[in-house]
C-alpha cells in the first residue's frame, strides 16, 4: 500500500506501549495522552485474540512496521453509550473516537519467527472505533500516570452507517451526543 | 518478532500470543460484556440491539461470534427476582461463558444469521414496492443509455 498520508503529531513510542496520543474532547486540534488499560490488553493477549492486538499495535499505537495510528484523525467523538445501564456515569462518561483508517492489520506467523502484524485492506463499509473514559473514576484506577487524561477500554471495526459511510450504523441512536 | 508486541506483553504481565487460538466466551468487566468468539480474524461488529451485538468476519459474510452487551444490568434484574446475592454475579458469568463455548453461541448466532436474512428479504420486498411506484420519463432512460 503506497500513498496514504500519515498523521502528525507526537508520536507513540515502543518503550511505553499503552500510551497513545488521541485529539481532546474539549479542543481537537489538541492531543491528550491516553493510557490503554492493562485489563484490556492482558485479557486480549491471554486469550489469543491476535487480531485484536495487532489492530490496537497498528491502528492505535502504531509504532509497528506500517503502523497507522489513526486516532489524530479521527473522524468523531461521541460521548454517552445508550444501553441498559447500572452504573449510569460509567456509560454516560465513555467516549467513542470514530476512525476511518485505510488499512487493518492481522497476524501473520511464519517459520522463521513467532510472526506479527501484517497490513491489509479494512474491512469494507466500517469504521473503526476506540471506546475511552475521561472520568475521574477511570483515573484513579491509573499508577502514577499524573499526566494521563483518558483510559482506553476497548476497539474494533463496527458496520458504517447507510447514510453516511464515515459513522458507524445507526449512530444517532447508539450515542448521547456528539462532542465534535 | 515485533518488539511491540513484546513489550505489551511484558508490561501487562501477559504471554505474548503464540497463534493457539481455541473458541472462547469471555466477560470484559470495564465494559461490562461478554464476548463469545469461535474464530479468531479482524472481525465487524453489527448492533442487534441494545443487549445484542453479532461479529461478521471482517470478509466474508459469515459470523464468528457476539457480544452480549450490559451483563452486569442484566444480573441486577435477575438479583432481586432470584433473590441472588452479589457473590452469585462470577459463577453466573462464568456458567454463561461455559454454554456460549459449549453450543450456546453457535445457536445464537444461527438465529441471528436467520433474522438477518429474513431483515435484508424484508428491506427488498420493501424496495420493490417502492420501485413499482416510480416511473422514469422516457428522457431519462436515453439519458442512461
Amino acid at each position: 500500500m503506497t500513498g496514504e498520508e500519515q498523521p502528525v503529531g507526537p508520536q507513540n513510542d515502543v518503550r511505553w506501549p499503552n500510551i497513545v496520543f488521541a485529539p481532546s474532547p474539549a479542543n481537537r486540534s489538541q492531543l491528550v495522552k491516553l493510557f490503554a488499560s492493562e485489563i484490556t490488553i492482558r485479557q486480549r493477549l491471554d486469550d489469543e485474540l491476535i487480531s485484536s492486538i495487532c489492530q490496537y499495535a497498528g491502528l492505535i499505537h502504531g509504532a509497528i512496521p506500517g503502523g497507522y495510528p489513526s486516532l489524530p484523525e479521527a473522524f468523531a467523538l461521541f460521548r454517552g453509550i445508550r444501553r441498559p445501564m447500572v452504573e449510569f456515569e460509567r456509560d454516560e462518561a465513555i467516549h467513542v473516537y470514530v476512525t476511518n483508517p485505510p488499512v487493518d492489520f492481522v497476524f501473520v506467523s511464519t517459520h522463521q519467527s513467532n510472526g506479527g502484524p501484517q497490513r491489509v485492506s479494512p474491512p469494507k463499509d466500517s469504521v473503526f472505533v476506540i471506546y475511552s473514559d475521561f472520568s475521574q473514576h477511570a483515573l484513579d484506577g491509573l499508577r502514577g500516570n499524573g499526566d494521563i487524561e483518558g483510559v482506553i477500554y476497548d476497539w474494533e471495526w463496527v458496520l458504517a452507517d447507510p447514510g453516511n459511510s464515515s459513522l458507524p450504523d445507526g449512530f444517532s441512536e447508539r450515542y448521547a451526543e456528539r462532542i465534535w | 518478532m515485533t518488539d511491540l508486541l513484546d513489550r505489551l506483553a511484558t508490561e501487562n504481565r501477559a504471554t505474548r500470543p503464540k497463534d493457539r487460538f481455541e473458541p472462547i466466551a469471555r466477560y470484559y468487566p470495564e465494559m461490562d460484556l461478554l464476548l463469545f468468539l469461535n474464530e479468531e480474524c479482524s472481525y465487524r461488529s453489527d448492533r442487534i440491539d441494545p443487549f445484542l451485538t453479532v461479529l461478521w468476519h471482517s470478509k466474508d459474510e459469515r459470523l464468528v461470534g457476539l457480544k452480549l452487551k450490559g451483563f452486569r444490568f442484566i444480573f441486577e434484574q435477575a438479583k432481586s427476582i432470584l433473590e441472588l446475592r452479589e457473590d452469585a454475579f462470577l459463577p453466573l458469568v462464568k456458567a454463561i461463558e461455559i454454554a456460549l463455548v459449549g453450543s450456546l453461541g453457535e445457536l445464537m448466532m444461527k438465529r441471528a444469521e436467520k433474522d438477518r436474512i429474513e431483515r435484508l428479504r424484508d428491506r427488498y420486498e420493501q424496495a420493490k414496492q417502492l420501485a413499482k411506484k416510480i416511473s422514469v420519463p422516457p428522457d431519462e432512460w436515453k439519458r442512461a443509455a
